[in-house]
């Protein structure tokens, strides 16, 4: 038999169950401005934060409304960002939330100005999670790559996540977190880039709209940072040559012109194409230190494969030989992205962007202890040799392009 | 007790869940030298320092087995000095466990509660304490039979979860940036921060099987050793070196990346609920020993009211430490009374307590056998 009192303490204990599930600090939906993008600039040494907020009225009103309505942006100033995001209450009517965001933008003034000062509320505040990805927007403000939508998502926001989140097809980009960004921050003498989103104009093709132009959002590129300031950026192919030098390309297109001697004796119909391409789907780079003569020298041995994905030089590949002549070629190709990149990196920039510091603290961890103060030096004389090999594992349904004719 | 004991498995799960706990917490093991990508051989060595700094306990528990830490110190030391050791004991359980609380109710604002006031998270652990406490040693160490398999899951569950984003390069290159005295000083810091052997040590007179308290030691520490290496590996892989000491609570920053797809993401609050299930316990456990010491020392047999007066004061620290210590983690002289009062309670009091047995030992055999 329970007594009296243990009967009134269980039926308090499940009372006090039901009520504790809205425990104190609870925040309703409705109460809540979901941010779903956040641009950080700086201006006259304010921090202007510009937040895209999902609009949940917009789904419920006319269907003829655009998909712009379904966001709105709110900007707030301050001294810091944190300040700057409270702010934001004085004008708007919702407390913002940043759990569901997964974008956080940098101006590129505010990107060269250092940013470490103020990313401290990236990693301290509760709310952002650390899978955001992070980004420099390249020759303007954050705020004016924000409220760009030209693609299928109901967002801006979403726009801009979609297009990173599709980087893996394309290798001339690069997909940072803010966890990732933190880890390689605290790297000494390791430098990091950022990707990049930038606005271009493109002509309007839908003859319904009156407009002669649209902006389209571009993450073609990378934004080289020294600590924590930018420095510069590199372009699409360099993009390409770095991603494959870091072993960290996914998939890629590789254009590249084969030799033109290959196209002997073929009866060419057109003979104005000039490149092939290969559609690299796996790849993988390992890099290696010697010390030759007193100094440091960098072995990239790259192997990839492929398949044939388009040919217009008129070249028979189902010839003996060919695909061979093709491999090699695609080899020369990705060598040259490699080079570009490392000779950016060393004469234009001066700083380590690949983590091949760290390769020598791994391999040679004494060495590196004499050498690591100076190691921007050390790196840009740093001697190296590029291998690449290239294997093309299928060329498709077709055997011989359009542009010439078979042999009988 | 009812002839109920406390059986060796019982004893192994909770001990192994409670080390664990604590690594995985606020990994204090980050912080101590060499505060690189060799922590995980310090935590291995830590082992072997923590076996070795207790073989005086361990001996007194196993030649005293009928006798708890209080009652060993009363034969040995005498009724006086014994009955002294026996409240700096107490205050030292129940300190611990104030400090326990404290980063419980610290790490449950951190993440699922921000806004709740301290006093109530406070207030409801204490009280759920108490209750479970009020109920006798076995039904904690039932209770604990319980909770522990469930945390040892779901740790292991979220380490497997979260691997795919470990660079296991970021430990190389191995013992090359550290030196060997700082591995050795940080494995024995690491050492002294494990207090869980007092645990055995007032529960030895309940145990089913008293010549199992070295294995039940040693297979504790050996478990709770290989789950907590993994954990500090994986944390450390996956934010980097410098990123994890630079967070409260690392573990929970490694639960918070885990992500596939849509499907799997923001499960932190598993381990914020996990951590809190062994957390009451272990903290329970330490303000049921602290009750168990001053109970002896004052010779009462029935005393109930210290059990709740001590556990009602723990909880009023706890909640004005909370308030005031912003992270109680960080608060270096804190850190600092616990490793020397560790060193005190764990190895000197200890190793004391020995020798004089040892010159004592003929007489105390001698009033042994005049009392057969």
């Amino acid at each position: 038999m329970i007594s009296q009192w243990k009967k009134t303490f269980i039926i308090l204990s499940l009372i006090f169950c039901m009520l504790l599930t809205s425990c104190t600090g609870a925040r309703e939906l409705d109460t809540l401005g979901i941010v779903i993008a956040v641009g950080i600039d700086i201006e006259n040494g304010k921090i202007i934060v510009t937040n895209e907020v999902i609009n949940p009225a917009s789904g419920k009103e006319s269907k003829t409304a655009s998909s712009q309505d379904n966001t709105l942006f709110v900007q707030g100033i301050g001294n810091t960002v944190e300040e700057a995001i409270i702010n934001t209450t004085l004008t708007f009517d919702r407390r913002l939330y940043y759990p569901h965001n997964y974008l956080v933008i940098l101006g590129e003034e505010f990107a060269k100005a250092g940013i470490s000062e103020h990313i401290d509320i990236l990693s301290r505040g509760k709310e952002q999670r650390e899978q955001a990805y992070m980004l420099v927007a390249k020759g303007t403000r954050a705020c004016d790559v924000m409220g760009i939508n030209s693609g299928i998502s109901k967002s801006s926001g979403r726009y801009i996540y979609q297009i990173i989140e599709e980087d893996i097809y394309n290798g001339q980009t690069r997909t940072i977190t803010i966890n990732e960004f933190l880890k390689y921050h605290f790297k000494e003498r390791e430098e990091y880039i950022l990707g990049v989103v930038r606005p271009i104009e493109k002509p309007q093709i839908n003859k319904n709209k009156t407009e002669d132009k649209i902006q389209v959002i571009c993450v073609e590129g990378g934004a080289v940072f020294k600590e924590d300031t930018l420095v510069g950026y590199y372009m699409g192919d360099e993009m390409l040559g770095f991603n494959f030098l870091i072993d960290d390309l996914k998939m890629a297109n590789i254009s590249f012109e084969s030799p033109k001697y290959l196209q002997k004796n073929h009866n060419l119909i057109s003979e104005k194409g000039s490149l092939s391409s290969v559609e690299i789907f796996r790849s993988k780079t390992k890099k290696s230190l010697k010390v030759i003569d007193g100094r440091l020298h960098l072995f990239i041995d790259v192997e990839f494969r492929g398949l044939l994905a388009e040919e217009t030089q008129g070249i028979d590949i189902s010839k003996p030989g060919m695909i061979r002549e093709m491999e090699k070629a695609c080899g020369e190709k990705v060598k040259s992205h490699i080079a570009n990149v490392m000779n950016k990196a060393q004469k234009e920039f001066g700083i380590d962007t690949f983590g091949i510091g760290e390769l020598v603290h791994r391999k040679y961890p004494k060495l590196w202890k004499e050498i690591k103060d100076n190691w921007s030096q050390v790196f840009v004389d740093l001697d190296y040799t590029i291998n690449v090999k290239a294997h093309i594992n299928d060329t498709g349904f077709t055997n011989t392009p359009p542009n010439i004719r078979k042999d009988k | 007790m009812n002839g109920e004991k406390i059986t060796t498995r019982q004893m192994i799960l909770l001990l192994t869940v409670f080390r664990l706990s604590l690594i995985v917490s606020y990994m204090p093991s980050l912080d101590l030298p060499p505060a690189n990508q060799d922590m995980w051989i310090v935590i291995f060595l830590s082992l072997f320092y923590s076996i070795l700094m207790r073989i005086p306990i361990l001996f007194l528990v196993n030649k005293f087995n009928n006798l708890s830490i209080i009652g060993y110190s009363e034969k040995i030391l005498g009724k006086f000095l014994g009955k002294l050791v026996g409240i700096l004991y107490g205050l030292y359980f129940a300190i611990y466990a104030t400090f326990v609380i404290t980063i419980q109710a610290q790490l449950v604002a951190a993440d699922i509660l921000p806004n709740t006031p301290n006093w109530l998270i406070i207030g409801i652990l204490v009280v759920t304490s108490l209750y479970i406490g009020s109920k006798g040693l076995i039904v904690i160490f039932r209770t604990g039979e319980l909770i522990a398999p469930i945390t040892l899951v779901s740790i292991i569950i979220l380490i497997v979860l979260g691997v795919r984003s470990v660079e296991f390069s970021t430990f190389l290159p191995i013992l090359a940036d550290s030196k060997f005295s700082e591995i050795n000083i940080g494995a024995i810091l690491l050492s002294f921060l494990i207090t869980d052997i007092f645990i055995i040590a007032m529960n030895a007179p309940y145990l089913e099987n008293k010549k199992d308290i070295n294995k039940i030691y040693v297979k504790a520490s050996i478990y709770s050793i290989l789950l907590s290496v993994i954990s500090v590996m994986v944390t450390q892989g996956t934010l980097g070196i410098e990123q994890a000491r630079h967070a409260n609570y690392p573990f929970l920053i490694y639960t918070r990346l885990i992500k596939y797809e849509s499907i799997l993401q923001r499960i932190d609050a598993i381990y914020v609920i996990t951590w809190i299930s062994t957390n009451i316990l272990r903290k329970l456990i330490y303000i049921y020993i602290s009750y168990m010491s001053f109970k002896e020392v004052f010779n009462k047999e029935d005393g109930q009211w210290i059990h709740y007066f001590i556990g009602i004061t723990i909880g009023l620290i706890a909640i004005q430490l909370a308030n005031t210590k912003v992270i109680i983690t960080e608060d270096s002289m804190l850190n600092k009374f616990f490793i020397i009062s560790s060193i005190i309670f764990l190895t000197i009091i200890p190793l004391i307590t020995l020798i004089v047995y040892f010159f004592r030992r003929k007489t105390l055999n001698r009033e042994e056998n005049s009392k057969i």
